[in-house]
């Protein structure tokens, strides 16, 4: 816990640079039908980076192996000062009965918090996102937008070091999306390697950097 | 490079987030307890602890019946070679209720039927749990004189030599098989001084009847001479009532097919626990993703689980033990049967229910995200 109250992992003191570097990363479901091949590049802790790419070009399947759950045909991945990940779905993923706040909650006390701890803790994410005039009231009721923030403030509550975020507009309407979009933005200040898989041309435009798998061989 | 991957430690409290998660799950009614304490109740009662308890209940029915038609007492004859002592000593074995001693005695008359004496024994002890008495020893009468005279318990019965007795009680001897000579007689106690003296029968009423107890009655029967005049063969014990077909033994208890109750019941409640996993596996999943354990997913559902596990059990003991109750013989025998019957059934469906929990979360995993999120 730092000084303000923030749940904060001590950072690896040997590690003060926090990236994610793919080499000649390439994957294919198929012997000789790459979904994309040769992906160089540098994902650094501190900034939003797209992964754009048209429909079935491999966005979820990039951060499938930036998760750790999928491994690559060809090429590697290094990772430096990456302890942890959280992983936002495209289909935000919750329980109908229980309270925005419990959902922030819980991953907290996965992590060894005390709950009243856990509960400050939340609450301040909530306000990060917005979320705190629907503290109380449960996930079922939540709009489209009101969920997608909710999964945002619930991955950045456990403070981990590469957030995967996989197509977080792809079913809201314009103004949900420009406040999931408002939020992503905000993600930067972190610390964190943010990977945001997307086709929405406005969320690619607000993030720090762009990784086109379409533009690839 | 390897990637080094270390997972955010949660070596403190690591067992107090599954059960408050529990807890909240049910008070918020997250799993619909409803739902799934009928569905246990329905396995454990109607398909394994109530088919098993209806099973034993028929048994016990059917030796109730058995002992009820006097198949709990024997009887072994020798007339004047019964020893009253050693016949009356019997109730000292463990299992024994009564045993007592009969001889034929004067023929009682009544004053009312003059023409028609009834036939009368001395008891060597106390009547009333062998015949049943309605009323206490002395002078018992059996049901059928009862009501040719207009007499009962307490009344004076007027005889034909003058002199009264009061009749102490009166026995039934239904017609069901069981020696008919004993439907209208007279039992009267001998006086104490007179107890170890001959007698012509000894009656037993035990249960269970066993070789030993009838080795036991057998040696009542002081110096039987197979020379002596009239003498056929040694006395050997016999059924009060050689009608009754063999009741239930423990082998058939042992035997019966239901007794297999218990298993079905961990099979379809490890299926029920299992399911309870699966049907909440994407947020499962989502919690192996923030560091949970196989072994705290399971704590999680397992304890959520007893919310709506215990009360099925408590239900369905309940309503089973009130069906087991009635045939009991007594509160030890109705609690034994109890334990035997409903706790293994109750036991072995809460185990597998928990280890259907335990097997079906260890097969969530975080990778399987992507998957399920898809298929949802």
């Amino acid at each position: 816990m730092n000084e303000n109250g923030m749940y904060s992992p001590q950072r690896d003191k040997e590690h003060s640079e926090t990236y994610v570097e793919l080499r000649n990363l390439g994957h294919a479901y198929d012997a000789n039908r790459f979904l994309f091949r040769h992906v160089n590049a540098r994902l650094e802790a501190g900034r939003v980076h797209a992964l754009v790419g048209p429909s079935g070009c491999g966005k979820s399947t990039m951060l499938a192996i930036l998760a750790g759950w999928l491994k690559p045909s060809e090429g590697a991945v290094e990772e430096r000062g990456i302890r942890s990940f959280s992983w936002v779905p495209q289909q935000p993923i919750g329980v109908a009965k229980r309270s925005v706040l419990d959902h922030v909650v819980l991953p907290l006390m996965i992590h060894g918090l005390p709950r009243k701890t856990a509960e400050n803790h939340a609450w301040q994410m909530l306000r990060r996102f917005g979320l705190t005039d629907i503290a109380t009231h449960d996930y079922g009721s939540l709009s489209g937008g009101e969920a997608q923030r909710l999964m945002l403030a619930r991955a950045a509550a456990t403070s981990c070091d590469m957030l995967l975020i996989d197509e977080p507009t792809a079913s809201l309407d314009r103004v949900s999306a420009r406040t999931v979009i408002s939020c992503i933005q905000g993600l930067s200040s972190r610390g964190c390697v943010a990977i945001v898989a997307t086709h929405d041309g406005e969320l690619r435009d607000a993030c720090d950097d762009v990784l086109d798998l379409g533009a690839l061989e | 490079m390897k990637r080094i991957r270390k997972v955010p430690g949660h070596r403190f409290r690591p067992w107090t987030w599954p059960l408050s998660e529990a807890a909240r799950d049910l008070r918020e009614s997250v799993v619909n307890p409803l739902l799934w304490f009928v569905v246990a109740t329905a396995i454990l009662l109607l398909l394994c602890g109530g088919s098993d308890a209806l099973n034993v209940r028929q048994m016990l029915d059917r030796t109730s019946a058995y002992r009820q038609a006097g198949g709990d007492m024997m009887i072994i004859e020798s007339p004047g070679n019964i020893s009253g002592t050693a016949c009356d000593n019997l109730s000292t074995i463990a299992g024994v209720r009564s045993a007592i001693a009969l001889r034929v005695a004067g023929p009682v008359t009544a004053l009312a039927l003059p023409d028609a004496p009834y036939v009368a024994y001395e008891t060597s002890a106390d009547p009333t749990v062998i015949f049943d008495v309605n009323g206490r020893s002395g002078m018992v009468i059996a049901r059928k004189i009862a009501d040719q005279l207009g007499l009962g318990v307490g009344d004076e019965l007027h005889m034909g030599n003058g002199g009264d007795a009061v009749v102490t009680g009166i026995y039934d001897w239904p017609n069901d098989g069981r020696q008919p000579q004993y439907a209208s007689v007279v039992l009267i106690d001998v006086p104490t001084t007179e107890r170890d003296s001959m007698f012509d029968s000894c009656w037993v009423r035990a249960w269970p009847m066993s070789e030993a107890m009838r080795d036991a009655l057998a040696a009542t029967v002081a110096d039987f001479d197979m020379t002596a005049p009239g003498a056929t063969n040694m006395p050997v014990p016999t059924n009060l009532n050689p009608m009754l077909s063999a009741p239930p033994s423990a082998d058939d208890y042992a035997d019966r097919p239901s007794r297999f109750a218990p298993c079905v019941a961990m099979l379809l409640l490890a299926a029920v626990g299992a399911s309870a996993v699966r049907i909440r596996r994407v947020e499962l999943a989502m919690e192996r993703h923030f560091g949970a354990n196989v072994a705290q997913i399971a704590l999680h559902i397992m304890t959520t689980a007893v919310g709506w596990l215990l009360p099925a059990c408590l239900v369905s003991g309940g309503l089973i033990a009130l069906v087991l109750a009635p045939v009991a013989d007594g509160m030890m025998d109705a609690f034994l049967i109890w334990i035997d019957v409903v706790l293994r059934g109750l036991v072995a469906g809460v185990c597998g229910a928990m280890l259907g929990v335990i097997a079906a979360a260890a097969t969530i995993r975080a990778d399987s995200l992507p998957r399920l999120v898809r298929e949802r």
